[in-house]
């Protein structure tokens, strides 16, 4: 049996080792994994007793899904954790602070987005102190004014702003990480059950569902985008070309930029005559 | 060969994506389905709607779980191994995010000057409103004879709406809708 120490804490280690010949309930080998284990010595009066308690971390994930690459990949981000915060320096622990506060950020937030940006703000603003108050909202009014997800602009903004661009790709990795590996998950699992009659059941329910909850913030979003009887048919022609004559929504964001950038030319021609 | 062909055109399309995905979220779909389910048919039109489905009651945003999801199925649907699924849907996460990466780097250069650029707030004047001209399509689009089957798919609209007007948890809505659907349509 191979094995390697990872830390000791007190008179107890935990130790990680890849068991060998082992075998499973149904007596073929165990597909490699690493098995969680912790050996505790401790004094009984007079005597020295050692404890050694064996658990495997993984069989819940193994239920799930039966692929040997997930369960490795996991294995190795557990030891990968706790090696890297045994050896490394205070330097190091701010970019994994860094990437531990969003990976948290991304793990916990239900809805994506909008939904994020309070507990983004309590984690960076109350909690690390990272920024204050104005420049938290500063920094929202970019992020939700560039494209592409506003919890990824508002992670890579406090990444880059707290230690540069290398800050930015821990941050950055740590908000897609949480998502992606679930994702992954339940692309792998779901692909295999798409053809079952009761999930096909369950997501003809689930469908209309889904179009309802876009549908539903449209009017509130459209309070605070100032969109008013002057500018609605902005919206309008937005959502008739994209949906009944077919044009990509690259061409109608390419169009809206220009068309504000010439607005704005505009005005200020007749303002200076 | 024909592999490497694929992995190029998910990361180019989630390139595109990325670069294009104003207001984050909802406003990000109608830009993923014409590209993804019309242009390059990668997935069908309901199992988009499922994906949204998936992410709605998942951590994460939305142009992420497409992505990787998107990057997984694209890839085994061809008949590849799970393996290159995994290597695909990171492809496709990657790329989409990239265009962030670069945006975020030049602004946080820029930071200061760049909050009250006339520029920038005259080309948001339009752009703001029609972000939400692109949520309206977004569902508009999904309203499709895949997704509303029959009249009880209008009902669940319906109710759904409603609720959530009244600001209930979209989780739950998602998971009683589910059970509804258990029972409404018998196997």
């Amino acid at each position: 049996m191979s094995y390697c120490r990872i830390g000791r804490l007190g008179n107890s280690s935990i130790t990680f080792y890849k068991p060998r010949h082992v075998f499973d309930i149904n007596g073929g080998p165990q597909p490699s994994g690493f098995v969680f284990g912790r050996t505790a010595d401790y004094k009984d009066i007079g005597t020295l007793k050692s404890c050694h308690t064996e658990f495997r971390l993984i069989p819940p994930v193994r239920l799930l899904i039966e692929s040997r690459l997930a369960i490795v990949c996991i294995d190795f981000a557990i030891c990968f954790h706790f090696y890297y915060t045994a050896t490394m320096s205070t330097q190091k622990k701010q970019y994994w602070e860094l990437f531990l506060v969003f990976f948290k950020i991304g793990a916990f937030t239900f809805g994506g987005g909008y939904a994020m940006i309070p507990l983004i703000r309590k984690e960076v603003v109350e909690k690390k102190l990272w920024l204050d108050d104005d420049e938290f909202m500063d920094m929202l009014a970019i992020a939700q004014s560039m494209p592409g997800p506003i919890s990824l602009n508002t992670a890579l903004f406090v990444g880059n702003k707290r230690l540069g661009f290398k800050g930015s790709l821990f941050s950055g990795v740590g908000i897609i990480l949480p998502s992606f590996i679930l994702i992954l998950l339940i692309a792998m699992v779901f692909t295999r059950f798409k053809e079952n009659l009761v999930i096909e059941r369950i997501f003809k329910g689930i469908r209309p569902a889904v179009v309802a909850l876009i549908a539903a913030p449209l009017l509130g979003l459209g309070k605070s985008a100032g969109v008013n009887l002057k500018n609605i048919w902005i919206p309008l022609s937005v959502a008739l070309s994209v949906w009944l004559l077919k044009i990509s929504p690259v061409y109608v964001i390419l169009a809206a930029i220009l068309l504000g950038i010439g607005h704005y030319l505009f005005t200020r021609q007749t303002m200076k005559k | 060969m024909e592999l490497t062909d694929l992995y190029i055109a998910l990361f180019l399309t989630f390139l595109k994506i990325g670069v294009f995905g104003f207001g984050g979220g909802y406003a990000m779909l109608p830009l993923i389905q014409r590209e993804v389910v019309d242009v390059h048919k990668w997935i069908s039109v309901s199992d988009f709607t499922d994906i949204v489905a998936i992410s709605q009651t998942t951590p994460g945003p939305i142009a992420f779980n497409s992505a990787t999801y998107i990057g997984y199925t694209a890839v085994t649907d061809m008949g590849f191994a799970q393996g290159y699924g995994v290597i695909g849907s990171a492809i496709c996460t990657l790329a989409v995010s990239l265009p962030s990466l670069v945006i975020m780097t030049i602004v946080c250069a820029f930071f200061f000057r760049l909050k009250s650029n006339p520029w920038m707030q005259a080309s948001l004047s339009v752009l703001k409103p029609a972000i939400i001209g692109l949520i309206a399509s977004a569902a508009l689009m999904l309203m499709n004879d895949h997704n509303f089957i029959d009249y009880k798919s209008w009902i669940i609209f319906g109710v759904v709406l409603l609720a959530s007007l009244k600001k209930a948890d979209p989780i739950l809505l998602i998971v009683l809708s589910g059970v509804a659907g258990l029972f409404l349509y018998p196997a």
